[in-house]
């Protein structure tokens, strides 16, 4: 990994065809402009990992649901005799 | 009227009820219409967010809050703007779960909430900014938090990216 230090309107080139600019540097965050070809994808790092997650959340199987459902239930509403609660859970 | 055949059944809804997520969800980009269903009409904490577009896409979603009392997020100005409120507390926020067999071991994604707009019913996933909130809590750790703040100690969440 190369690490490098730039100061606000300085640049790094990567390959032939891609420009990395400082624009600006703050308490929020560093802006950085990006000049690459289209074809090439550019995500923040978080947007990737969003996609991976959401992949794993996918269409989730029936009967983990109900079992799911049912502890939420319980959990949320505590039966006391007969009579249903509808406050969290006391310890 | 219309009809989809899902896991869940058909299901009849009107177009009004469709929830608009103009840019999809992230992986799902090209998806942008969906209905929130209720599993059991006793208990919403649990509900199903259902593409009418591939009625084979379908994620389950729980209200954050239930969890992660504290649950705050904040969206940028532009995420605000373009769900047409002022306030980040003007939207209603669904969190998607990763359901395992047994429910502690279910995973909750808190760092990409679903926003919704209660008026408009448009919809967004944002990636919210900070490290506060990961991609992947393990509820039992979440319900364990919950507990020992009510108690009076407090532990940090154990959190897995």
């Amino acid at each position: 990994m190369l690490i490098l230090r730039r100061k606000k309107d300085e640049s790094i080139l990567i390959g032939d065809n891609i420009r990395i600019t400082i624009v600006e540097c703050g308490s929020e965050g560093v802006r950085i402009a990006i000049d690459a070809p289209k074809q090439i994808s550019i995500l923040r790092e978080e947007l990737s990992k969003a996609e991976v997650v959401n992949k794993d959340a996918l269409t989730p199987q029936s009967e983990y649901l109900q079992t799911m459902q049912t502890a939420l239930h319980h959990l949320y509403h505590p039966k006391i005799g007969n009579m249903e609660q509808k406050n969290p859970p006391e310890k | 009227m219309k009809l989809i055949t899902t896991d869940y059944g058909d299901i009849q809804y009107e177009k009004e009820d469709l929830i608009l997520f103009s840019d999809g969800l992230f992986g799902f980009t090209d998806l942008t219409e969906y209905l929130l269903i209720c599993l059991n009409d006793e208990d919403n904490s649990l509900l199903i967010l259902q593409s009418t577009q591939r009625p084979e896409i379908s994620f389950a979603v729980i209200n954050p809050v239930l969890l992660c009392p504290d649950y705050s997020p904040v969206l940028t100005p532009e995420e605000l703007f373009s769900m047409g409120v002022k306030d980040s507390e003007d939207l209603s926020y669904y969190a998607i779960c990763i359901v395992k067999k047994d429910l502690q071991d279910s995973m909750v994604n808190l760092k990409c909430p679903l926003a919704i707009n209660p008026q408009t019913l448009k919809g967004m996933q944002v990636i919210l900014e900070g490290s506060y909130y990961q991609f992947r809590h393990r509820i039992g750790d979440l319900l364990q938090d919950s507990e020992n703040t009510e108690s009076g100690s407090e532990t940090n969440a154990d959190i897995e990216t």
